[in-house]
């Protein structure tokens, strides 16, 4: 009942590879709550789906997808939406990033089209080529770049062009 | 306003995680090793991966594994709740009570040929299944929670939890119907021992919920996973303590008389 026979060690796999999943989701989500939360849920979905894994891509990738997955849809809760809108002090810690570029791109994420949202994750906030993006959207280097280009577009249209975030190197 | 860690030109987040899960190739990690080794930004960025836990002092990551797992085991609601709880629903009363009874009486004619066991439900009728594949937790069933005792004082363990040699641990149980009860546990190696009773004790049980059962037991010296088992009989067979059997490995539940129920609980002893 507590541990699924034939499955990775949950110890093993939340030492080597929780740091990352957190350090992502604070990213995302901007509070250490939520981060927190946001882990432990990765983790429990990675654990329960593992057999839906075997092979298929590396850890990190996996775990760098159910995450993203999991933090944008947390991000377009309606409820965080609306937090997002209110809130105007962040907490993010060890950042490149000012807090309000991040907060900014948060809630662009929150109604951005879904693809387009990750595609954003990946290229802007994550700072991946856009072959490493490719990868874990499973398309092309040039969709990747379509929804980048989308992505700034509908931004630009929401009145965000003069904070959008710029990709300085590719 | 750059958002992504690291100066223009860094490799990002993704290539720097991976090659600290080992998962590059040789040709891909060492040219990033090479830029590591010439970019104080990255060597910073690949200290704080390298220091895993540790770079983030906040966070208590013993609580959130321990989480982790009492969710894990807290298992998905069963084919036949979400059945059940879906005629509920239905408009015409009729329909839905007529439907929940031809239900009830093929899904406890067939219970083994759902995804698993429930704890709670008969082991006798098929003794060896592996805790495992357990996918349901009835609510208002039987459940076993263990209570370490720190200076006196009773701090509830979750199942996964790592003890020690010497931790003395109580128990609380949560009992649908009356029976006779006793805790079991199957060591690393499959062994069977009684952690309650220790003692002879009247063992008979009402049902109902937190109830107690008296003295504390002391883990021993060895290591590994043990799995303790909460084991309720009916009153008029024979003791849990006495009649049940292991069943050969630590992921095993024990054997025990039809009619019996089980609930787990597991122990990491280090």
């Amino acid at each position: 009942m507590a541990t699924v026979s034939g499955t990775p060690d949950i110890g093993a796999l939340f030492r080597l590879h929780g740091p990352m999943v957190y350090r992502r989701a604070l990213r995302l989500l901007g509070r250490k709550e939520d981060a927190e939360e946001a882990t432990q849920e990765v983790f429990i979905r990675v654990m329960r789906s593992m057999h839906e894994f075997q092979g298929r891509s590396s850890v990190t990738t996996w775990l760098y997808q159910v995450t993203t997955n999991y933090c944008l849809n947390q991000l377009r809760d309606h409820s965080r939406r609306r937090q997002l809108l209110a809130e105007n002090v962040l907490r993010e810690e060890n950042s490149s990033a000012s807090e309000s570029d991040l907060l900014h791109l948060r809630r662009l994420l929150s109604e951005a089209d879904e693809q387009q949202a990750r595609a954003a994750v990946y290229v802007y906030l994550d700072g991946m080529s856009h072959e490493e993006a490719a990868e874990l959207l499973g398309v092309s280097k040039r969709t990747v770049g379509n929804f980048v280009e989308r992505f700034l577009t509908w931004a630009r249209q929401r009145g965000a062009e003069s904070d959008r975030p710029k990709k300085e190197s590719a | 306003m750059r958002l992504a860690s690291g100066n223009p030109g860094c490799p990002s987040d993704f290539a720097l995680d991976r090659l600290q899960a080992g998962e590059l190739g040789e040709a891909q990690a060492s040219s990033l090793r090479q830029h590591i080794a010439q970019c104080s930004p990255c060597e910073g960025r690949m200290a704080t991966r390298q220091a895993g836990f540790a770079a983030l002092v906040d966070l208590d990551e013993r609580r959130m594994l321990a989480t982790i797992r009492r969710r894990l085991d807290e298992d998905p609601p069963s084919v036949r709740s979400r059945l059940l709880a879906a005629l509920r629903r239905l408009s015409v009363p009729l329909v839905a009570a007529t439907g929940l009874a031809v239900l009830a009486v093929v899904l406890i004619g067939r219970a083994p040929l759902g995804t698993g066991r429930a704890p709670g439900t008969d082991p006798g009728t098929d003794p060896g299944t592996d805790p495992g594949n357990d996918q349901t937790r009835e609510k208002g069933g039987l459940s076993l929670s263990v209570f370490r005792l720190v200076d006196g004082h009773a701090q509830q363990a979750l199942s996964g939890d790592h003890f020690a040699a010497g931790d003395r641990l109580r128990f609380v149980v949560d009992l649908p119907s009356a029976g006779q009860v006793a805790v079991l546990g199957v060591e690393s190696q499959g062994g069977l021992y009684v952690a309650w009773p220790t003692l002879p004790r009247d063992t008979q049980r009402p049902a109902g919920k937190k109830q107690e059962l008296p003295g504390a037991v002391a883990l021993d010296a060895s290591v590994g996973k043990e799995t303790l088992y909460l084991v309720l009989c009916p009153s008029s067979g024979p003791a849990p303590s006495s009649a049940c059997e292991a069943a050969g490995s630590v992921d095993a539940v024990p054997r025990c008389p039809r009619g019996c129920q089980l609930s787990a609980f597991v122990l990491n002893k280090n």
